[in-house]
């Protein structure tokens, strides 16, 4: 009864679950924890197989102390989460070697559970989550060990008790809504990217340097063309000579949105006409992507002041929404304007005098921005990732001097120009572009595709959007930011396949890849049964209070059906389902087998009443005799009753045509 | 074995497992990761696989008893207990008074094992139920079943060496002229003839040398002049108490049935024998240790 502490078995097994788990947590593992698990597995397997002795527990205890204490001098240093991650893998692998009483063994199965688990909330992707499966089944397996030693194919054990296992998993992850976080876990330390609140021109050239994704977006109809796939995130309307930033009203707007812990779900189904569907990654702030003038339908996003999507959950977690474009169009109320005609009162002399001098020159505001950009189109102005330095007046030092930049130094200098020229304008970020994917039919958004461009007041006191870096590099807009910059592009990126676009195959395979990643965070990692329920409260009004009733009658009717099969006492023994076909056919003549006929004996009987069956039917009873009778080696008597099977199915087949 | 002779419920490391499924539940909503929570739904659900499982491996096991069996004081009476199932079951504990035994495999083929159980006194031997329980697949829900085999097991007195009052004063000395045949004799006794040889006779006895000489089967027979030594009863047993006086007649019965002397053996009004051989003395050991039981 008792589990067998000297179990070779079970070492194999831990190691093989090891070797997954190390490669899992790797970043958050400190390398000598790593080590120290080395260490004693080396010591387990010679105590296993040389025969060594147990060192003492006192050492054992010392060094866990040790451990303990490493730790919590380098919790600042890695975060809590990642602390408790090593805690748990010393005393896992501690707890290995001192493996006493069946407790011990116990401990260290389970905590190989939980150590997966934190692998998955570090890695998601279909990839780490297919190896996380494995290390499951490993871990399932060395249950099995601890209650069977020394017997063979326990994976087979595992992988059927996990098959058992399935129904109910799905059910169970198909019908039980999230629930809502029960309290406020470590941050899960990443360095989160995205665009910031303030922008100084040096900042996105930064982003565009990453490959990461920002968000996918699937869209009911045809996606828009690539010259109108402006997302805007953030409208910055105070400057300060160098930087744009937020203005105090949505500073305070934001600080009255305290995240929501139960964040409206996402509807399921079909897409509704004219809206799309986001998908985003946590960002560094919790301001959220659509096109302009976003309505948002469901999702955890909200409507800011300045038309824009904002997260109503804590926005650390990636979530789905779906937004249409049926928003009323910007109007700017005089103290919007007045806000946005705002300059410095001093800096950047030659940039304000343009402006002046645009203002005299050209009577409307539309004009005024032409003459802007045509001085972009006129003027030797570069679009590079790679601008000079600018000094202390930024916007004159590029606009007169250097006259080389990127989309935040054109948007810059042009808001500021307007402004000069009397016309309230301001400076909006967010991301352009995107690529299509078109297997998966959906648009995925990277941060290289941030973006800057201008919105100015025209004189019925609309917003008006301009973007200055169309009219220096079309090639950006039209194409997207790796076509534009091709050469110092390719250079910055480290995701060597974006380098080869111009490939085919290999287009078709990343595109493929990517979206094998988004079909699976849509369907499973964004998964959230609570629209399923809102989903049956919209089918059927009546049902509408009773999912939780619902869900407790799914999950026990699939329980029923899975105990059931299992547990129904089967009426008739293996060897008589075996010759069921045969039964079956007979039956229909009348040729059933008497009382206390074997079955063997009852197919030669067949024989002899069915001459033209005589050989197969006979084979047939020859082949039962050998597999039931017969001293057979296990092998030889799984082929003999494959073949007993398959003479079966061919005399029956015969039986039936004849 | 039927449905409802089963009894089900988790082990102790099951309910540690449920527990650890509970907190990766908790870190699943907490980060809010769907396939945390995938795996804490995974392992509920193996839990009540393995219960489904483990009830399964159990159900329609069939187990017969096997017959009375008879041992030793001190010693250990083998019990037979076979077991079949037509679908195989596996990691069998079985339990019978502090006898355990593990079997790795039951198959369609009988499986017969012999428990044995240590008895302290003689008599009919107390035994509790067998419990037939398993773990299998996981360890996570221990399945058992407490059945009652009818189950006989008895002790007889362990043999122990004791003097024999003379039997002078026995009355029947008539009888005990008329019994068998005249030659037969204890071992100890002297050598008298050799006489052909008659089936029945004890191997021992064969004049093994005479019949390498080529002069056929022939049997040595002893002559013992006091027949009525060889009557036991418990009158001529010394010892301090009941069980010692049996001990010693158990020692002798054994000693004239391996010299193949046949005896009788008196106990409570009741005679055996006279017979030899070892089927009369398993028969003789049982009357020993049957003796002052009620019927």
């Amino acid at each position: 009864m008792n589990l067998l502490l000297d179990n070779r078995q079970l070492f194999q097994l831990a190691v093989l679950l090891q070797l997954l788990l190390v490669p899992a947590l790797w970043p958050q593992l400190q390398l000598w924890v790593v080590a120290v698990g080395g260490l004693t597995l080396v010591v387990r397997g010679l105590m296993l197989w040389r025969g060594w002795r147990a060192p003492r527990s006192l050492w054992l205890s010392l060094l866990a102390l040790l451990g303990a204490c490493l730790l919590a001098l380098e919790v600042r240093a890695i975060g809590v989460l990642a602390a408790l991650i090593n805690i748990l893998w010393l005393g896992y692998s501690l707890k290995f070697i001192e493996v006493r009483r069946d407790r011990d063994i116990e401990t260290v199965l389970v905590l190989g559970f939980f150590l997966i688990a934190l692998a998955l909330v570090y890695r998601q992707s279909i990839g780490w989550a297919l190896v996380m499966a494995v290390a499951l089944w490993l871990a399932v397996t060395s249950l099995a060990a601890a209650v069977q030693p020394g017997a063979t194919r326990l994976w087979r054990v595992a992988g059927g008790a996990l098959l058992v296992a399935l129904p109910l998993l799905l059910t169970l992850f198909l019908v039980l809504p999230r629930l809502p976080p029960l309290w406020r876990m470590p941050v899960v330390d990443k360095a989160l990217s995205g665009l910031s609140e303030e922008v100084s021109p040096g900042e996105i050239s930064e982003l565009i340097r990453s490959s990461e994704l920002v968000f996918r977006a699937s869209f009911s109809g045809s996606p828009p063309a690539y010259g109108e796939r402006y997302f805007p995130v953030m409208r910055q309307e105070l400057f300060d000579g160098r930087r744009w930033s937020l203005s105090p009203a949505i500073k305070a707007w934001q600080e009255r949105q305290p995240p929501q812990l139960t964040p409206p779900p996402t509807s399921l189904g079909a897409l509704e006409d004219g809206s799309y569907e986001v998908i985003a990654e946590p960002q560094r702030h919790r301001w959220a992507f659509a096109l302009e003038r976003p309505e948002p339908v469901s999702g955890p996003v909200l409507l800011s002041p300045f038309a824009t999507l904002y997260r109503s959950d804590k926005g650390d977690q990636r979530v789905s929404y779906r937004v249409a474009s049926s928003g009323p169009p910007l109007i700017a109320d005089g103290e919007a304007q007045q806000l946005n005609l705002q300059l410095p009162d001093a800096g950047n002399p030659k940039a304000r005098a343009y402006g002046r001098q645009l203002a005299s020159r050209y009577p409307t505001r539309a004009e005024r921005v032409t003459a802007i950009l045509d001085e972009y189109r006129q003027q030797p102005f570069y679009y590079t990732l790679q601008p000079p330095r600018l000094g202390e007046d930024a916007i004159d030092d590029f606009l007169f001097d250097s006259r080389r930049g990127f989309c935040g130094h054109y948007a810059s200098a042009t808001a500021m120009v307007l402004r000069a020229a009397g016309v309230p304008a301001r400076l909006v970020t967010g991301y352009q572009g995107g690529e299509w994917n078109p297997q998966g039919r959906y648009l995925a958004v990277h941060q290289f595709d941030a973006h800057a461009w201008v919105e100015y007041v025209d004189e019925q006191g609309r917003w008006q959007p301009v973007d200055p870096t169309a009219a220096v590099s079309p090639a950006r807009i039209e194409e997207g930011v790796t076509v534009a910059l091709d050469e110092e592009f390719a250079a910055a990126d480290r995701l060597a396949l974006s380098r080869y676009r111009e490939w085919a195959l290999l287009n078709q395979l990343r595109w493929w890849g990517t979206n094998i990643d988004y079909q699976w965070t849509r369907l499973v990692l964004n998964y959230d049964a609570a629209s399923l329920w809102q989903q049956v409260g919209q089918w059927w009004p009546t049902l509408a209070g009773y999912s939780a009733w619902l869900i407790l009658g799914v999950l026990l009717v699939v329980a029923t059906v899975v105990g059931g099969l299992l547990l129904w006492p089967s009426p008739q023994p293996t060897q008589v389902k075996l010759w069921r076909p045969l039964l079956r056919l007979a039956k229909r003549r009348g040729w059933r087998p008497r009382e206390g006929e074997s079955l063997a004996s009852w197919c030669e009987r067949l024989a002899v009443i069915r001459p033209q069956l005589r050989r197969p039917l006979q084979r047939c009873a020859w082949l039962y005799r050998r597999w039931r009778y017969a001293p057979l080696s296990p092998q030889q008597q799984r082929r003999v009753l494959a073949q007993f099977k398959r003479r079966l199915r061919v005399t029956c087949r015969r039986w039936s045509t004849a | 074995m039927s449905q409802r002779a089963l009894f089900i419920l988790p082990t102790r490391f099951g309910v540690m497992f449920a527990v650890t499924a509970l907190a990766i539940y908790i870190l699943g909503t907490n980060y809010q990761n769907n396939l945390v929570l995938l795996l804490a739904y995974g392992m509920a659900s193996l839990l009540v696989a393995s219960m489904w499982l483990t009830h399964r491996n159990l159900q329609g096991l069939e187990l017969l008893g096997g017959p009375l069996a008879l041992g030793e004081v001190g010693g250990s009476v083998p019990l037979t207990i076979t077991l079949t199932r037509t679908q195989p079951c596996r990691a069998l504990d079985l339990t019978l008074s502090g006898c355990q035994l593990h079997l790795p495999l039951v198959d369609e083929a009988p499986q017969t094992l012999t428990l044995a159980v240590n008895g302290p006194r003689r008599g009919r031997l107390l035994l509790s139920r067998l419990r037939v329980e398993s773990r299998y697949p996981l360890g996570l829900f221990r399945c058992w079943s407490l059945v009652d085999l009818q189950l006989e097991a008895w002790l007889a007195p362990a043999p122990r060496h004791g003097v024999l009052r003379d039997s002078s004063d026995s009355s029947d000395n008539g009888q005990q002229a008329e019994q068998g045949r005249g030659e037969v004799a204890a071992g100890m006794g002297d050598f008298a003839m050799l006489r052909p040889h008659q089936p029945g006779d004890p191997l021992g006895r064969i004049a093994w040398k005479q019949l390498a000489q080529g002069r056929g089967m022939l049997v040595k027979a002893f002559s013992e002049p006091r027949h009525e030594q060889t009557r036991l009863s418990l009158q001529r047993a010394v010892g301090a108490d009941l069980e010692q006086r049996l001990a010693v007649l158990a020692w002798w019965s054994a000693d004239y049935a391996k010299r193949g002397v046949p005896f009788t053996l008196e106990l409570s009004g009741t005679a055996l024998g006279p017979d030899t051989g070892p089927s009369f003395l398993q028969r003789c050991r049982m009357a020993l240790a049957r003796y002052g039981a009620p019927p």
